[in-house]
């Protein structure tokens, strides 16, 4: 069986912590991504939906534009019938009659031409709209491509996790290596090192009496807690 | 002092129709109406068409491409159907010839009594030929 040394098996540790670390980072955020993807999918498909109402609609307003035309030029003809009638009862007697016609008549021609402008602004709108659905589609396939190429990393990332677990277990029960332990290792000599970089800029900072006191006072603590263990 | 000669009025009382781009004048006296384009029907082995308009058959002439309008006219006590014959303006015209000029244009009349006899000519001749 193979042996390690103190510090062989802490620098072991110390990487299968970070290595464990990393890998429930790459799948939490396999996750999140995830989560967003299908989200951003579900959004665009309602927006497709959306336009798909947005035709119905345009269908509807078409239909009643065409009606309001057929309804214009009944009233039109109804006009046309009416200040026929004016020309047959002469000039005088028919005069006010075919006045009266000829404003509703003008009327009738100024509100076919709003509707003709509406007509055209509803068209500009559906063609719009079906742009927007063009481009929309290949985004939702896309974003349907992303949630799932999320969901496949995350269950890599778990895998990972799984594997480096397994193997965590292994190194403790063969070589005795704890990642757990090699990372509280770890962090207590930064800590340590952090610690000695503060009492040195205390010191240089004139405060030389209180960086003295603070090691004292560490001091006291490590030997008090060596006094407790057996 | 006038000119004109008291039997040769200078309006005349009647409808501009637009026939293919053409117009065209008919007499108040020979249009009875103006309706929505019906639906027309075929006699079968000939070209005469038909519509029935208001419970009434009427005999339609295609004198233009189909219009939004069907100009109904009487001729000789019956009412027949112009189809293509769009009503642009209806009353009083200063006469220019024949017909009446309107807007700054000519509008030559249209006899719609010659145009139900060459009608009816043609499809005589039609149906000849085809016997």
């Amino acid at each position: 069986m193979t042996t390690l040394s103190a510090e062989e098996r802490q620098r072991l540790a110390e990487s299968l912590a970070s290595a464990l670390k990393a890998s429930s980072d790459a799948a939490q955020a396999s996750s999140q991504a995830g989560t967003h993807a299908s989200r951003q999918a579900s959004d665009i498909e309602a927006l497709l939906e959306g336009g798909e109402r947005l035709a119905l609609r345009g269908r509807e307003l078409r239909s009643s534009v065409q009606e309001l035309r057929d309804t214009l030029e009944r009233g039109r003809l109804s006009t046309l019938n009416a200040a026929l009638e004016g020309a047959r009862l002469g000039e005088v007697a028919g005069k006010a009659l075919l006045a009266m016609t000829d404003e509703v008549r003008s009327a009738l021609g100024h509100g076919a031409d709003v509707l003709d402008d509406h007509a055209a602004r509803v068209g500009e709108l559906e063609r719009e709209r079906e742009r927007l659905l063009l481009a929309l589609g290949p985004l939702a396939d896309a974003a349907r491509a992303l949630a799932s190429e999320a969901a496949r990393a995350a269950d890599r990332s778990r895998s990972q996790q799984g594997a480096l677990a397994e193997l965590a277990l292994e190194l403790r029960q063969g070589l005795g290596v704890d990642p757990e332990l090699g990372g509280l290792v770890a962090r207590a000599s930064r800590e340590a090192a952090d610690l000695l970089d503060t009492l040195a800029a205390l010191e240089a900072r004139g405060a030389a009496e209180q960086a003295l006191e603070l090691r004292q006072r560490v001091a006291a603590l490590i030997d008090a807690k060596s006094t407790d263990e057996p | 002092m006038s000119t004109h000669s008291p039997a040769l009025p200078l309006n005349r009382a009647g409808v501009v129709v637009r026939i293919g781009g053409e117009l065209r004048f008919l007499v108040a006296q020979a249009v009875r109406r103006f309706l929505p384009t019906p639906a027309l029907s075929q006699i079968a082995g000939s070209d005469l068409t038909m519509a029935l308009v208001d419970g009434q058959v009427l005999a339609i002439i295609a004198v233009g491409p189909r219009g939004s309008a069907l100009t109904v006219c009487e001729v000789a006590g019956e009412l027949v159907g112009l189809l293509g014959a769009d009503p642009e303006a209806v009353g009083f015209f200063e006469a220019d010839g024949s017909g009446v000029s309107y807007r700054g244009e000519r509008a030559p009349a249209l006899d719609v009594t010659e145009l139900v006899r060459s009608s009816v000519r043609g499809a005589v001749v039609e149906r000849e030929a085809h016997a």
